[in-house]
């Protein structure tokens, strides 16, 4: 116990612990499953260790529900738009590397075993068998995410972006000349956040050398921001004075297909109808959307179980108190979920 | 937190503790424990006190600092209302002379009212105060299930609010109104950004607070504590929480998607693209229908609290209450596309959603219609927080049957985006929600804060906020029903509106006058020579904050936990036994006026009531 003079704060609850971590000396201690005594971790305002446990536990599956219905608004804006373009879809989803995306799956259902596992070798109190899944679902997690890297740079190769960004084949029309609808103001953003107006008529610039002759792309409808102006270039032509235009973008993947030229596009295998679709963007765009925030999950429950493997190595979980591995991993559970509806809707169908 | 002394082997009670009924000294009051050790002098010990503050994972404090912030917002959005009622106050000139405002400024004032008192104000308002002080009181428990996830939230709150502040500064605000509609939202050149980001950060701190209201009522009640004892206000708030877990992640996934659109072009929303605005709209009232039984459905458990310690009378109808508020909390999830009559989804949706819309009202007459018969032939006990409650009554009546008007898809079609729409909601939100925050304020603010109010001024303030409000809405209605379109900064078409919009201008300053009687009032009670004590139980209430704990409440809450053996409402009982459950009750109040009960004849056991009104 401290001594006066290290005081702050005079609580006279302090015995009882109001910090509320559970952390302290003289929590309770019970008898767990390898017939040890192991602290039971009980906070103050419960009155039992499974009134805890089982708070927790419903705490995180009412948090989960709110992750699906995170997913379920991105489930529906795929679902509307599929039945509003499904030639679009058909053709979009061509361009998703099926082998990659199922093999992803199969790391993930992997990593689903691991975490289980490791929960169980929390309650047998079997401490290598919990830290060693633990780092396998880590490892797992990390492929996951290697995989989806080189997903997605070849797709920013070839020129498949989101929305606006996304490069249509030279001579098709863009989706705004078609719809008669009023062109976009694309740098109401850059205006907004003060850049500089000069890099707005340099991107400007680049576009119009980039699109003389033939192709009918407009500056004004395809450009949203700097890096785009370099993808739509590289779309629009192979001319030299695109490739010199394309130097000056700030996308290194935009960039590469540069120095290479149109031949670029036909080693990284750009071909096939969707890339004449004037909705393409959209597809492109709830993938990226989707798999973007998945992916952000996946970063999030590595960092989680990171932790539990720090605190697991150091003895922290035990049989009589391990909530904290068993919430991570129902959390990686509902990740792993949420990619097994993605892959078939976004690669297979 | 910083080092913690061992227990003080015997605490003297303060000084003014003689005026508490004995046994019910609050001695280590929460307001007072944790606190700096005595010999930590000078900014030390205000720092200390600070830290005391901010790092408290107690709920009650908790409720406190949402309490100041929310206040802070809703005078700022208040404010903003003014200045929306002055500019209004007369026909602009030619070229806009006489015009307080620019036609852009205008917009940013409405859409930062509408902004500020959603956001910022009213969904945290009720459940984020009186919800966390209350709720595990309620329960009988020590402290919410998840403190330190509690105290997050209300970091939180401040931090999206900081980044709604954040837009303010930049950009004078945003211009969009509060709902945000693309394609205008993608155009925009004011910081949409920073506001929907800070919207959708309040966003994970409602969240966090259902889920822990959630798991607190699932499994942290007192034994004793079945379901059907538990007090309307934790119905309310139950329900409450349920929508507030799943609706706001479809907020947040929008406003989301609003910033990538912004930022990235993705074109979801963007009809040049093949994106759809009005699925924008869906998502987006998919949310805020919900959020608006997020915002009423708290205060519906409030008045349930009032009426039944005002009226001496069992709530009628307990069963009835309690699960109006889940099936409006269920059914408010299928009526969003009433508000988009007009944005061309499909006749068929429109008509569905229409009838949905009519079923809320079931619930919600069960609900008026129960608290209309509590109250008769009960001694209704005309108090401050009374007065707010039949406030409420009136005005939500009003509000309730408007809705429906305004949800009927022929009469919407003329009101739509009309002055009607402005007044329906105002009734439902304002004479709803802040009548209901108002009245619940005054109710336990004995018990948040151990002082006793001027009653006066307290009277005086309800008086002012009535006819303020209705001096001011009111006379919308007419307006709308006349064709004044809401989101206008002038009107020079309809010049014989002036006379009507200068009522409601001043009605809307005597409004904010009864607005700032109760700030007065409330600043006042705090005072440190003067001020009233509060008993443990100055209303005589029979839930477990009155009976269980003192004025103000234990650091722990209870000195023990709770057995609870009766009803929230079953006062008769609270007339044997007061007080603890160590029987050393504080005095129950005699109620002022009305004939008091006969407790050999009376005695009401809640079915009595349908023979009573035949016996009339």
């Amino acid at each position: 116990m401290a001594t006066p003079s290290q005081v702050t704060v005079d609580d006279p609850h302090a015995a009882a612990d109001h910090s509320g971590d559970g952390h302290h000396g003289d929590a309770p201690m019970l008898v767990g499953y390898d017939g040890e005594l192991h602290p039971s971790r009980l906070q103050h305002f419960f009155v039992s260790t499974e009134q805890q446990f089982e708070a927790s536990k419903l705490g995180m599956w009412l948090f989960l529900a709110t992750e699906i219905l995170l997913f379920g608004g991105m489930f529906v804006a795929y679902g509307i738009f599929r039945v509003l373009y499904p030639e679009l879809y058909e053709e979009a989803s061509l361009q998703l590397d099926t082998v990659l995306g199922a093999a992803n799956t199969l790391v993930l259902l992997l990593s689903s075993l691991t975490m289980a596992w490791a929960i169980r070798g929390a309650q047998m109190d079997n401490r290598k068998v919990l830290v060693w899944n633990l780092v396998a679902t880590i490892a797992l997690a990390s492929f996951f995410l290697v995989v989806k890297y080189f997903e997605y740079t070849h797709k920013f190769e070839i020129g498949i972006f989101p929305g606006i960004n996304f490069e249509l084949d030279a001579g098709t029309e863009s989706v705004s000349d078609l719809n008669g609808a009023v062109p976009l103001t694309p740098y109401l953003d850059l205006r907004e956040s003060g850049e500089p107006t000069t890099d707005v008529e340099a991107v400007e610039a680049d576009i119009g050398t980039a699109v003389t002759g033939d192709a009918p792309l407009t500056g004004a409808d395809q450009a949203p921001a700097i890096e785009g102006a370099a993808g739509v270039a590289a779309a629009a032509s192979g001319s030299p004075g695109s490739i010199e235009a394309q130097a000056d973008g700030g996308l290194s993947g935009a960039a590469d297909v540069a120095g290479h030229g149109d031949e670029a596009h036909d080693d990284h295998g750009r071909e096939g109808e969707i890339f004449a679709n004037r909705r393409a963007g959209i597809f492109f765009a709830i993938y990226y959307v989707m798999t973007g925030i998945h992916a952000i999950h996946i970063i999030i429950g590595i960092i989680a179980i990171g932790f539990l493997v720090f605190f697991a190595q150091r003895g922290d979980y035990s049989s009589v108190w391990y909530t904290p591995v068993e919430n991570v991993g129902l959390y990686w559970h509902i990740v792993d979920v949420i990619w097994i509806f993605v892959f078939p809707l976004m690669y297979l169908i | 937190m910083a080092t913690l002394t061992p227990p003080a082997p015997t605490q003297t009670p303060p000084r003014e503790a003689r005026s508490y009924p004995v046994g019910h000294e609050p001695i280590h009051n929460y307001l007072r424990e944790p606190r700096p050790a005595d010999d930590v002098r000078g900014v030390a010990r205000a720092w200390a006190w600070v830290k005391s503050w901010a790092l408290s994972v107690d709920h009650k404090r908790i409720g406190i600092m949402y309490l100041v912030a929310v206040a802070a917002f809703f005078s700022l959005g208040g404010l903003l209302a003014l200045g929306i009622r002055t500019e209004l106050f007369s026909v602009n000139g030619p070229d806009g002379a006489g015009a307080i405002m620019s036609a852009d400024t205008y917009n940013r004032v409405f859409t930062m009212h509408g902004l500020v008192m959603v956001f910022l104000f009213i969904i945290p308002s009720i459940p984020a105060t009186m919800g966390n002080f209350l709720l595990p009181i309620m329960v009988g428990a020590k402290d919410v299930a998840f403190p330190r996830l509690n105290l997050l939230s209300l970091y939180i709150y401040i931090g999206g609010a900081s980044l709604a502040l954040v837009a303010l500064a930049l950009t004078g605000g945003v211009d969009t109104g509060w709902t945000f509609y693309t394609p205008y939202s993608k155009e925009t050149g004011t910081a949409v950004i920073w506001m929907a980001m800070g919207a959708f950060v309040m966003g994970f701190s409602s969240i966090l607070t259902g889920l822990n209201f959630i798991v607190t009522i699932h499994k942290m009640r007192a034994p004793g504590m079945t379901w059907n004892r538990m007090p309307l206000f934790l119905w309310s708030i139950y329900a409450t929480s349920i929508v507030q877990v799943l609706a706001t992640p479809v907020i947040g996934i929008t406003l989301v998607l609003l910033t990538l659109e912004r930022t990235l072009g993705i074109g979801i929303f963007d009809p040049a693209l093949g994106g759809d605005p009005v699925l924008f709209q869906h998502f987006f009232w998919f949310y805020s229908h919900p959020a608006v039984y997020i915002m009423i459905l708290p205060a519906f458990g409030v008045i349930s609290e009032l009426m039944g310690t005002f009226s001496r009378q069992r709530v009628y109808g307990y069963r009835a209450v309690a699960l109006s508020s889940v099936a409006i909390a269920l059914l408010g999830f299928l009526v969003w596309g009433h508000h988009m009559f007009t944005s061309g989804q499909s006749p068929v949706s429109s008509v569905v959603f229409s009838l949905i819309t009519f079923l809320i009202g079931i619930p919600s007459g069960i609900k008026v219609f129960n608290w209309v018969w509590t109250m008769y032939k009960g001694s209704v006990w005309l108090k401050t927080p009374m007065l707010y409650a039949l406030t409420f009554l009136f005005l939500f009546t009003i509000g309730g049957v408007t809705g429906i008007m305004v949800g009927a898809l022929s009469v919407d079609i003329h009101l739509h985006d009309t002055y009607f729409v402005v007044a329906h909601f105002h009734y439902v939100m304002m004479g709803g929600t802040v009548m209901a925050f108002l009245g619940g304020i005054h109710y336990w603010w004995p018990k948040m804060t151990g002082r006793l109010y001027n009653e006066t001024l307290g009277k005086v303030s309800a008086l002012l906020v009535f006819l303020g409000f209705n001096m001011t809405f009111f006379i919308q209605f007419i307006m709308g029903s006349q064709g004044m379109p809401r989101r206008y900064y002038d009107y020079p078409d309809m010049p014989w509106l002036e006379p009507l919009h200068r009522a409601s201008t001043i009605g809307s300053y005597v409004l904010g006058l009864g607005l700032l009687v109760v700030l007065v009032n409330g600043l006042l009670s705090l005072r440190k020579k003067g001020a009233k004590l509060a008993p443990g139980n100055p209303w005589g209430g029979a839930t477990l904050e009155w009976t269980h704990t003192t004025s103000p409440p234990d650091h722990h809450n209870f000195h023990h936990t709770p057995l609870v053996t009766h009803g929230p409402y079953d006062y008769e009982v609270l007339f044997r036994t007061s007080g603890d459950s160590a029987g050393t009750g504080a005095p129950i109040p005699n109620v002022e006026v009305g004939a008091p009960q006969e407790m050999d004849q009376q005695i009401d056991d809640g079915t009595s009531q349908p023979d009573s009104a035949l016996d009339m």
